[in-house]
């Protein structure tokens, strides 16, 4: 059953204020708070490694504290969207977000542990089970929702 | 997420979950220049962004950074990243 769904622009605000609009959708589930920090990581990965192709040059922005200023400019000129989708089925969670980038090595990303690129994925993994797509472009990661006490 | 300064010590009370809640962070960083250890306090945070580990991690570089966390699992994820010398995290 779709719960709720919402395209954003590639657009760091955009990403910002989805969040709010994740935590309010999903806010009637009993689920693992962490789902909003798996939502970002995965949602801010669509955006700078999907729509915005950032790949390796991330880590160099950063280091260099050009991030900010690259992404902003990238994104002026960026009309690819990204797209969210929420499902319930049974007694898990569905969260899809698919981006309009070229997609990346999925299976060289998650098999890398302690390298920089990747962390957000990392950190996803370790709260929920995400599964992407063979290009590298969707993604959907689902948790368990608990009974609510007073459901027992 | 409530940011607190004590000197060179940030208590961090609610969930580092997003971008701005990371720059939030970096920014008051930033502002400690004169410190060379800077403390951060996870009162009751359950997670973190990889854009202030990212951030953290280069700031290690040049300064020493402790992490005090409560959680098992935000410990635990810090261990999985190779990150418990680096950035010094105790768990309290």
């Amino acid at each position: 059953m779709l719960i709720a769904k919402k395209v954003i622009k590639t657009s760091l605000n955009e990403v910002e204020k989805s969040i709010s609009w994740y935590e309010k959708e999903i806010k009637n589930f009993n689920v693992d708070e962490k789902i909003v920090l798996v939502f970002n990581e995965l949602l801010l990965n669509a955006y700078e490694h999907g729509n915005l192709s950032l790949g390796v040059k991330k880590e160099k922005l950063l280091k260099n504290d050009l991030y900010e200023k690259e992404v902003k400019k990238l994104q002026k000129n960026c009309a690819k969207k990204i797209y969210i989708s929420i499902y319930k089925f049974g007694n898990y969670l569905f969260t899809k977000i698919a981006d309009e980038g070229g997609g990346f090595d999925v299976s060289g990303v998650l098999s890398k542990k302690r390298n920089f690129s990747g962390r957000g994925i990392l950190i996803s993994k370790k709260f929920a089970d995400i599964f992407y797509n063979q290009q590298g472009n969707k993604v959907c990661f689902v948790i368990k929702i608990t009974r609510r006490d007073n459901e027992r | 997420m409530n940011v607190e300064v004590v000197e060179n010590r940030i208590i961090i009370k609610g969930n580092i979950k997003s971008f701005n809640d990371s720059q939030t962070i970096k920014s008051v960083i930033e502002n400690l220049t004169k410190y060379e250890e800077i403390i951060l306090d996870l009162k009751d945070s359950i997670s973190i962004t990889s854009a202030l580990i990212g951030y953290l991690t280069k700031l290690s570089n040049e300064k020493n950074i402790v992490l005090r966390v409560k959680d098992n699992n935000l410990y635990d994820l810090l261990d999985d990243l190779g990150l418990i010398q680096k950035l010094n995290v105790i768990k309290v």
